[in-house]
């Protein structure tokens, strides 16, 4: 219900904006959506544990380094809010 | 030096075909020799969208086969002298043809050509990797669309992983009177979720659609999409041109509101 409300307040092209992020980066990290939010939730939680944090204002940027490909680092960039 | 450029996208129906008959066209208009390659074995859509499926005589896998020469298969288009089309074969399929096979193709045709445009099917299959195997650089065409970025990204991961070191987006079927609602990605949207670098836009116009009825590109017309593809084609060249207004057609009222809502 809380997340219906919450559609209903943004208009369609946020929505889609909203899940194409989500479905990129739960495909670059092939991990699942439900994945990526627990993860999103559980980094937003350690870092609030350590340090005072504006939730609203934030965007955390997750770089994964996937390995040594072709002699250069493939560095991937996930944005995470 | 010339250059193969393949136009691809991951899925299909958001203009592939159109942009690389267009394009081809724009450099085409600016001086250059082009070749436009229809690597949709089974599947060949180029020449319907072009208006030269009458002239048909070889196609791309009685070249490969060495059922004639390639100079035989070519088809000068209507409008171009500069531009020419390699047609698909419709009754074979992708199989027909090695990367191997399509890398020796585009050779000799780049000894004849300044570009090579490969236009590429829909898939990440053999079809695909037989049109990226002798590609220089890539263009990615989306649309706004969820499914469409997402293909993107992953059509965009593969090509890296290919090694084509320069890889440029051109987002068709924007609206912008949906996106000043809030109702559609707009390019940033888009660009920013899939961080490359942008060619250009192309607004989603009757014009276009028109255009491919009759067989023609619709570039040299006096329309929005027509400039942005030529825009597109300056900037392949490696020129600077500033991006097309695509709210050109509306109406000071609606930019203003626009500009408000910004705020």
């Amino acid at each position: 219900m809380k997340t219906f409300q919450k559609d209903f307040l943004r208009t369609s092209g946020q929505i889609a904006r909203e899940r194409t992020r989500l479905t990129v980066a739960s495909d670059r990290l092939s991990c699942n959506q439900d994945e990526l939010r627990q993860l999103q939730k559980e980094v937003m939680g350690v870092l609030s544990k350590y340090m005072d944090l504006d939730k609203e204002a934030l965007k955390i940027r997750i770089d994964i380094v996937s390995g040594a490909k072709r002699g250069v680092h493939d560095v991937k960039t996930i944005q995470i809010k | 030096m010339s250059e193969v450029i393949v136009v691809t996208s991951g899925k299909g129906g958001v203009g592939k075909t159109t942009s690389t008959a267009n394009i081809g066209a724009g450099l085409a208009r600016l001086n250059k020799k082009v070749v436009l390659v229809d690597t949709d074995i089974g599947l060949r859509n180029l020449d319907v969208v072009m208006g030269l499926e009458n002239r048909i005589i070889y196609n791309l896998v009685d070249v490969v086969e060495g059922n004639c020469r390639i100079k035989q298969a070519l088809i000068r288009d209507k409008h171009y002298p500069h531009l020419y089309l390699l047609p698909s074969a419709q009754t074979r399929d992708k199989s027909a043809v090695t990367p191997e096979q399509m890398m020796k193709l585009v050779d000799s045709l780049k000894e004849i050509f300044d570009y090579v445009l490969l236009d590429c099917p829909a898939g990440i299959e053999q079809g695909f990797r037989n049109a990226i195997a002798a590609a220089d650089r890539a263009i990615v065409v989306t649309t706004p669309e969820v499914s469409a970025i997402r293909d993107a990204d992953r059509i965009i991961g593969l090509l890296e992983g290919a090694g084509i070191k320069k890889i440029d987006l051109v987002v068709n079927r924007i609206r912008m009177d949906m996106v000043r609602r809030g109702q559609m990605m707009s390019v940033e949207d888009v660009i920013d979720i899939l961080a490359v670098n942008l060619l250009g836009a192309i607004p989603d116009e009757e014009s276009v659609v028109i255009a491919a009825n009759h067989g023609e590109p619709v570039i040299g017309s006096d329309t929005i999409s027509g400039q942005a593809y030529l825009n597109i084609a300056r900037r392949v060249l490696g020129e600077t041109v500033a991006l097309t207004d695509l709210d050109a057609g509306s109406s000071l009222l609606h930019r203003m509101a626009a500009l408000f809502r910004k705020k």
